[in-house]
């Protein structure tokens, strides 16, 4: 029998139901009635070890410099990761069959005072009663973090670090105008997926195991004393991780001591016993594997921030000991309850947003992936019963985290997956999304990645591709506002928003212009500019996190680290590279194409009347407006002009951000996806030659601007023949579809379509435009509504009032006729 | 700008300095009328009356609670922070400095300084700092105002501010 031989009948598993998993049901409900509450746990134990325990920073500094060397940065963190984590709080909160919590609230959002949590100091004592995702915080807490915690940090940020060694340098003055670019670091560094699969197949005290015997080899040599710092700085991170596991059993033990419920004690009591094996020693069977994975978790987000750390493919990874366990007896019902219980511990947090960020960009879970199905490394298909039961599991919880993403390989997937992948979709309304395993593999080779490892990828955050426990890519590193750069090749390095202050280089004025080339060669000097502040940004900011905090505790569960006794922050990961996500390509195109169309090619206008036009956003200049709109040659659609553009501009990036190099050695991939950005950079943007207004959200990922893409096929046939091979950070392909018109077969033939025509990935709202209206109007009606931002789920209610409307507006198909539905 | 300040600084930085060298609060003879006067000027600028002269009462309002009230004073008790304002005109140059629980105020372009906010108008200011009608999405797209230097200075300052709206307003959370 083949090792992944599907044995379920019934692919989409009818009979389990929440009715039939009251656990499940239940602890869905808490989820959704649950409002998230600022935790400070973490906070709270960093700030007393760094202040107290932290030998450079303790106030026994002197005596311990005099008699010791201070402790190299690697350590210091293993350091501090064992304290953290021998202190951290062991919670069994609910029913839920996992134990362990990431904060010691319900839902929590943690703060991670080191990165961006002080941005939320001015609103701590509002924050709880704001209208939009309101936190809840305490009195006592809120003195805590004003008083204690926060003080302690003001210059102990990655940012604030990095301004400083850095002398406040332009990128980071021009980043902090928001216009133009973010570099994401100061927030996190997360983007990646662990190596869980090396967690079930050894288990944690293999890995301290293997960490020792390499640093008891290792010589006097200063390289070597490099190596030994961070093989002690691994072992202590993950014997951290194993007191809180143990830490976990005691008190399982303890509640199950206390406990009247027969059912409940057991429940605990296995709880406790499962918790006292692993991780530390190898899981023996699916439930050991699914706590040690959750365990894990919980502590790498002690660790780093928890946006957009991705748990990769689980439907591989706890394989093999699932088919075991149903070997001896565990029914499918008790498999989708585990993984459903999974699937809840993974939303039990929240991303921290003050309210300027939750106006702008806010709404966004904290986009953790999970891949499904694809092939596997010897490129066999690798779609397995545990795929279909992760699936099931995803349709009856439809929670916005995990963010679930299927791969799918038209010539050895089966027809039956892709269907019932479209299934899930249409009953979900929004999950999962869609990637080629021919497009990804074919992208990820051309970044030096073997075909092995290719073949193993995972999507990171949104829809990211990299090699599975084996890539540090930080994928969303740089999200870059393209029609800023296309404001600074109009305005001669000045944009609308700055004014009268020259932001980029004095460039040729468009009036002097007499070609389109010239043009084109004026935003590319634009764009390589911004590209290198962005660039310059990302790497001082990798460049702080080396200095003051590396992450001996990924890096433990990462391959490649433990070969080359380094940190992932120092380029110890096999694969190491950094991810910029572009923002509102599709403008910026249909921008050059009206350029090209009616400046330069049918001289209907002159370059100075466009840019009067945009700057009077469109006034009294209707009719042109109207001229511009109405175009055909704009992206998505049949042009040859739109396509030359686009494929210019994708070449441009991606033979740009190739030429640098990030402070681990690594290169820079290019990917367009927007999460909910592109409404938030639409926001502060002005009107654009494309027939735009001002203030408008942007289209997502690589998606058409609304209405200029009518039809659907020579949408998706313009975006499959884009070269994948320059889109190395992936795309988000974001589609609406009409509920009444879409049927599994169509839709599935569709996907199929356009995999085989090259595209990369492609993601779908199974929605109309009215239900989403109403859920605008009544959000109270709608508290589960979900809905495909760019790249991940979000909870409708939650989004900003531009990312509402920009879903709302978004494109939306009719199936049947493939036409777009009218706004 | 700074009429306000003039006015009432005088005393309160000689209380100050009694303060700092008894090191015990003074008794100040004109404490609750200091009180009044700055908190109804506090709220006549919130309420919209005269957002023009929004940081100068900011300021004094602030200094006054600093001197009269402990919990409040608590949060620059061990702090130091020098912070530049400036008015896009180049009209307002203050000066702001907090050492060791003392606030001092001066109408001058300092060298060196942690945080500088560069704001348009009063109405600017306080769409940045204080919460209610919070509109800084507004202040954003007008380029309304810019932040140079290390932002962690300006958020805790943005709570001082806020905290000072919500006990006037009687929104303090409970």
């Amino acid at each position: 029998m083949d090792k992944n031989s599907i044995t379920i009948q019934d692919l989409s598993l009818q009979e389990i139901t929440l009715e039939r998993l009251p656990r499940l049901k239940k602890l869905r409900d808490l989820h959704f009635d649950t409002k998230p509450e600022i935790c400070l746990e973490l906070p709270r134990l960093m700030t007393y070890y760094m202040k107290n325990l932290d030998p450079p920073a303790s106030p026994e500094r002197e005596r311990w410099r005099a008699g010791n060397k201070e402790d190299s940065p690697e350590l210091r963190s293993g350091k501090l990761n064992k304290y953290i984590l021998e202190n951290k709080r062991p919670v069994i909160i609910d029913g839920n069959l996992l134990a362990g919590t990431t904060t010691t609230k319900q839902i929590g959002v943690i703060l991670y005072p080191h990165l961006l949590g002080q941005s939320i100091w001015p609103e701590l004592e509002t924050v709880s009663r704001r209208k939009k995702n309101p936190f809840g915080i305490t009195i006592e807490e809120i003195d805590e973090l004003n008083f204690e915690i926060f003080p302690y940090w003001m210059n102990r940020t990655i940012q604030e670090v990095a301004r400083k060694e850095n002398g406040n340098p332009p990128c980071q003055k021009l980043m902090e105008r928001i216009v133009f670019f973010i570099a994401t670091k100061a927030y996190c560094i997360s983007h990646t997926v662990p190596d869980y699969a090396a967690v079930v197949e050894r288990g944690l005290l293999d890995i301290i195991n293997e960490a020792k015997e390499k640093e008891l080899s290792l010589g006097n040599s200063s390289n070597d004393k490099e190596k030994r710092d961070f093989y002690q700085a691994a072992q202590l991170s993950l014997n951290g991780i194993l007191s809180y596991a143990a830490n976990l059993s005691r008190l399982a033990a303890s509640m199950a001591q206390e406990e009247n419920n027969p059912v409940r004690k057991e429940e605990l009591l296995r709880m406790s016993e499962v918790c006292s094996k692993v991780p530390a020693q190898k899981p023996a069977t699916f439930r050991e594997a699914v706590n040690a994975v959750w365990i894990c978790r919980i502590a790498l987000l002690q660790e780093n921030s928890s946006i957009a750390m991705s748990p990769g493919r689980l439907d591989q990874v706890l394989y093999p000991l699932y088919r075991r366990d149903m070997e001896q007896g565990m029914s499918l019902s008790e498999a989708v309850e585990l993984v459903g219980c999974l699937w809840l511990k993974i939303c039990d947090q929240a991303p921290l947003a003050p309210e300027v960020s939750e106006e702008l960009f806010g709404g966004s879970g904290c986009n953790q992936a999970i891949t499904l199905g694809g092939i596997d490394m010897e490129g066999k298909d690798a779609v397995n019963d545990l795929t279909y039961v992760m699936l099931r599991a995803t349709e009856l919880l439809k929670v916005r985290d995990p963010n679930i993403n299927a791969r799918y390989h038209p010539e050895i997937n089966k027809k039956e997956y892709l269907e019932r992948l479209c299934d899930v979709n249409i009953n979900t309304g929004a999950t999962p999304c869609f990637h080629n395993d021919i497009s990804a593999i074919e992208a990820l080779q051309g970044q030096g990645v073997t075909l092995e490892h290719a073949r193993d990828y995972s999507s990171v955050g949104c829809v990211e591709i990299t090699s599975s426990g084996r890539t540090f890519a930080h994928t969303g590193c740089i999200l870059m506002n393209l029609p800023s750069a296309l404001e600074l090749a109009f305005f001669q390095g000045k944009h609308r928003l700055t004014e009268d202050e020259q932001i980029g280089p004095v460039t040729k004025s468009p009036e002097d212009m007499d070609s389109f080339e010239e043009f084109r060669e004026v935003l590319a000097t634009q764009l390589a500019w911004l590209i290198d502040q962005a660039v310059t940004l990302n790497n001082n900011f990798g460049k702080a996190y080396q200095k003051i905090h590396p992450s001996p505790m990924q890096s433990a569960i990462m391959e490649g680290c433990m070969e080359k006794g380094k940190d992932v922050i120092q380029g110890g990961a096999l694969y190491n590279s950094s991810g910029a996500a572009m923002i509102g390509i599709a403008e910026v195109v249909d921008s050059m194409t009206a350029i090209e169309e009616f400046v330069f090619k049918k001289k209907l206008i002159s370059f100075s009347e466009l840019l009067e036009a945009i700057n009077k956003n469109w006034e009294n200049y209707e009719k042109l407006q109207a001229m511009v709109k109405t175009s055909t040659e704009k992206f998505g659609t049949d042009s040859e002009m739109a396509k030359k553009n686009a494929d210019w501009l994708i070449a441009f990036l991606h033979n740009t951000f190739q030429s640098k190099e990030n402070y681990r050695g690594g290169k820079y991939t290019v990917g367009y996806w927007t999460m909910t950005n592109h409404a938030g950079f639409g926001a502060l943007s002005g009107a654009l030659p494309s027939g735009r207004v001002k203030g408008e959200p942007f289209p997502s990922g690589i998606t058409p601007v609304s209405g200029a893409a009518p039809e659907l096929t020579p949408c998706l046939n313009f975006v499959a023949n884009l070269d994948h091979t320059n889109i190395a950070d992936g795309h988000a392909l974001n589609l609406k579809y009409t509920p009444s018109t879409t049927t599994v077969p169509k839709f599935a033939d569709t996907v199929e379509a356009f995999f085989k025509m090259g595209g990369l990935q492609v993601q779908f709202n199974i929605i109309d435009r009215k239900t989403l209206e109403d859920a605008r109007k009544y959000p109270e009606r709608y508290p589960d509504l979900f809905v495909r931002v760019s790249g991940y789920s979000a909870y409708f209610k939650d989004l900003s009032p531009h990312m509402q409307q920009e879903i709302i507006t978004r494109a939306e198909y009719h199936l049947d006729t493939g036409r777009e539905v009218p706004y | 700008m700074n009429s306000l300040l003039r006015r009432y600084t005088i005393p309160l930085n000689a209380a100050d300095r009694i303060f700092r060298l008894f090191k015990a609060p003074p008794r100040m003879p004109f404490a609750p009328y200091f009180k009044r006067k700055a908190s109804q000027k506090f709220l006549k600028v919130i309420e919209g009356e005269i957002a023009e002269t929004f940081l100068e009462v900011l300021l004094f309002f602030m200094k006054v609670k600093f001197m009269l009230d402990p919990s409040y004073r608590r949060n620059i008790e061990n702090f130091k922070g020098c912070y530049q304002f400036k008015s896009k005109d180049g009209e307002v140059s203050v000066f702001v400095e907090f050492d060791s629980g003392k606030m001092d105020i001066k109408e001058t372009l300092a060298d060196e300084v942690d945080v500088t906010c560069i704001f348009k108008d009063g109405r600017s200011l306080i769409n940045l700092l204080l919460s209610r009608d919070r509109d800084i999405l507004r202040g954003l797209l007008n380029n309304e105002i810019m932040l140079t230097g290390n932002l962690n200075y300006m958020y805790k300052f943005g709570f001082m501010a806020n905290h000072l709206q919500l006990e006037l307003t009687g929104n303090l959370p409970i």
